[in-house]
């Protein structure tokens, strides 16, 4: 069967990327995950099913990797837009695509690896690494490496690299009267597929006991679970994180109640001189970049807002390193789409002036280096986040 | 108005100027004896030179800076002296030739007193540059350990710079700054690493940035300690001519 969509534009200049959009708001049913069918005309373009949730095809979410250019739109995704046909009859062909790696330690998955011409990422789904007494590592990217340098732990001297060094780890998830801690439990990996647009998988947290009060009906337990749908996209040096909390009724075991709740995001970077750049006036993206040489960066984007950025985390124990931490919550949400990007800012290479100091010299390519990660993660949360390419039925 | 400057006052300056003159250039010698005392190869325990050597450039660095004091004393007497001198001229017809002759005396003496100063600031950054940043941040065991490594980086980054169009010298420290804080970050301990930023704040003042400075003046340490080890490799010597351009201020 031959379905007509239109993937729409809405910024005012042409853009490439890829584009993704849930099958059930397409209209679109019984398409199995993996590689699909997408034409342009007469010209193939790379595209996936992936599932989100196991157990439920609702979940199916569509991705096209679009290399040539779309043109500009309307603001609103109106149409008409560029015109592409999913084929949902024609077998697909799999090109490599970005790669997942599933580490099994006594058949439980203990890690996930993606892997992209850019990026590798190894995400950490129980709580210990090496060393068992080390359990705080659940849900923590714990090495990440772009174009063959680490970002976390910039220094050269592999072997002397900082154990704590972790980012985009979900350290507690707040709801009505209960904190949920997830840095000590492990996750259980639900989902996971691979495609020529991406590789994506998630993870769901320990189930937790959850009594919800309701305004006009006797309190419930929900039986809940913490739902991470992590994507790396084929040469991207970011990651997108959808996020969202789900429970199940003791007496209704297939009702599916989402919950509202306040996700808090932890880092440690080993790095020196860590420079928050957030702008209160748009609180969905910051940067942190180190204004020391090579620069590592992060930066954070979000569809809710974010708060301000903690640093020192509150309560980190370990005194020596503390100032490496950070930590930042997303205002109350249903449901969270997130993008980490990871950066090694270049600020140019020109000659002293003439009455310049070294100091002087470095101060300015800090700066550089600094607004080159502000510029990035403005941009990211732009194109990903705010105004992502859309796909429509014609 | 009064229609003459009292002549004393004139004389005051005059000896002032002389007299800090004399104390910066007494400072500069200071520190010149100590810099050669703590470049020199002293016959003692390695604990003991290392204390000496550290106490000795902690010495130099003090009386550069009084030195440099002393000058600006001198030249602030100076140009009081000559203010006065040309007030005076204005006023009386006829200003004693004497006073004049000892304003300028006062200036030359002020001159002489910054020439002193300088020097004594270039034996004070000489001393640093050779030595201390590796004692203040207590680096020596790790460099010497992964000194193989290290200068293999550099060596990299030299390559990478001589393919470079155009700003080969900052193209090399761009690339090679990286592996030099990397050294400090983790070579030295947090507690080190703040003791050592104080002390560049003594030495320099609060303006100046302690983690710039340590990396610059490490960076020298480190390829005067390549250039020496590869003696007559011209990608060293290279090395070296570049990172001396890192010298330039504080």
């Amino acid at each position: 069967m031959k379905i007509d969509l239109q993937v729409c534009n809405p910024s005012g200049h042409p853009r490439s990327g890829h584009v993704t959009a849930p099958l059930e708001r397409l209209g679109v049913k019984g398409v199995a995950p993996g590689p699909v069918t997408v034409t342009a005309g007469s010209k193939r373009l790379s595209a996936q099913v992936d599932q989100v949730v196991k157990g439920d095809p609702s979940s199916r979410v569509l991705s096209i990797l679009l290399p040539d250019p779309v043109g500009a739109g309307d603001p609103n995704y109106a149409p008409p837009g560029f015109k592409v046909t999913l084929d949902t009859a024609a077998s697909a062909p799999a090109p490599a695509g970005p790669r997942l790696d599933v580490v099994r330690t006594n058949c439980v998955a203990s890690g996930v690896k993606l892997v992209n011409e850019r990026l590798t990422v190894w995400f950490n789904l129980v709580p210990s690494l090496d060393q068992p007494e080390q359990h705080w590592y659940a849900g923590a990217a714990t090495s990440v490496i772009l174009d063959g340098a680490e970002v976390l732990d910039p220094n050269p001297f592999v072997q002397k690299h900082d154990w704590e060094k972790r980012c985009m780890q979900l350290d507690r998830v707040r709801l009505p009267q209960l904190d949920v801690y997830l840095a000590g439990q492990g996750y259980e990996l639900v989902c996971e597929s691979t495609g020529p647009v991406r590789a994506t998988f998630t993870a769901a947290s320990q189930p937790f006991i959850y009594h919800e009060r309701r305004p006009f009906a006797a309190s419930r337990a929900l039986t809940c679970r913490v739902y991470r749908n992590i994507s790396l996209y084929a040469g991207a040096d970011y990651l997108v994180e959808e996020l969202f909390v789900q429970g199940t009724p003791a007496d209704a075991p297939n009702a599916v109640v989402p919950l509202t709740f306040i996700p808090r995001y932890f880092a440690y970077v080993n790095a020196p001189r860590l420079h928050c750049s957030r702008f209160p006036e748009r609180p969905d993206w910051f940067g942190i970049a180190s204004l020391i040489p090579p620069f590592p960066s992060l930066g954070f984007a979000t569809d809710v807002h974010s708060g301000p950025v903690v640093q020192p985390h509150p309560g980190y124990p370990i005194r020596e390193g503390e100032e490496k931490t950070l930590s930042w919550e997303l205002f109350p949400c249903v449901h969270a789409r997130c993008a980490h990007l990871f950066m090694r800012p270049r600020p140019s290479v020109r000659e002293m002036w003439p009455n310049e100091t070294y100091q002087q010299y470095e101060l300015e390519r800090a700066d550089e280096a600094r607004r080159i990660c502000e510029d990035r993660i403005g941009s990211l949360w732009y194109a990903e986040i705010f105004k992502p390419l859309g796909l429509q039925r014609s | 108005m009064p229609t003459d400057m009292p002549p004393s006052s004139i004389t005051d300056d005059c000896r002032i100027a002389r007299e800090q003159a004399q104390v910066a250039q007494k400072e500069a010698a200071a520190a010149e004896e100590e810099f050669n005392t703590a470049s020199a190869d002293l016959d003692l325990d390695p604990f003991e030179e290392r204390t000496v050597k550290a106490r000795a450039t902690k010495r130099v660095a003090e009386h550069a800076k009084a030195a440099g004091h002393a000058a600006r004393k001198a030249r602030e007497a100076a140009t009081r002296a000559r203010a006065a001198l040309r007030v005076l001229g204005e006023r009386a017809s006829d200003p004693a030739a004497g006073l004049r002759n000892l304003a300028n005396a006062a200036a030359d003496d002020a001159d002489a007193a910054f020439a002193a100063a300088e020097k004594a600031d270039e034996f004070r950054k000489k001393a640093i540059s050779t030595f201390a940043v590796v004692e203040e941040l207590e680096v020596k065991e790790f460099f010497e350990t992964h000194k193989e490594q290290i200068f293999a980086r550099l060596e990299e980054c030299d390559r990478i710079a001589q393919a470079a169009p155009t700003n080969s010298s900052m193209t090399f420290i761009a690339e090679s700054l990286p592996i030099i804080h990397s050294i400090i970050q983790v070579g030295t301990n947090r507690p080190t690493l703040h003791r050592a930023s104080q002390w560049v704040r003594d030495t320099w003042g609060d303006e100046t940035d302690p983690l710039i400075t340590l990396s610059a003046l490490l960076f020298i340490y480190v390829a005067n300690e390549g250039a020496k080890e590869k003696k007559g490799d011209e990608g060293w010597e290279r090395i070296n001519e570049r990172v001396q351009k890192l010298m330039r201020g504080p």
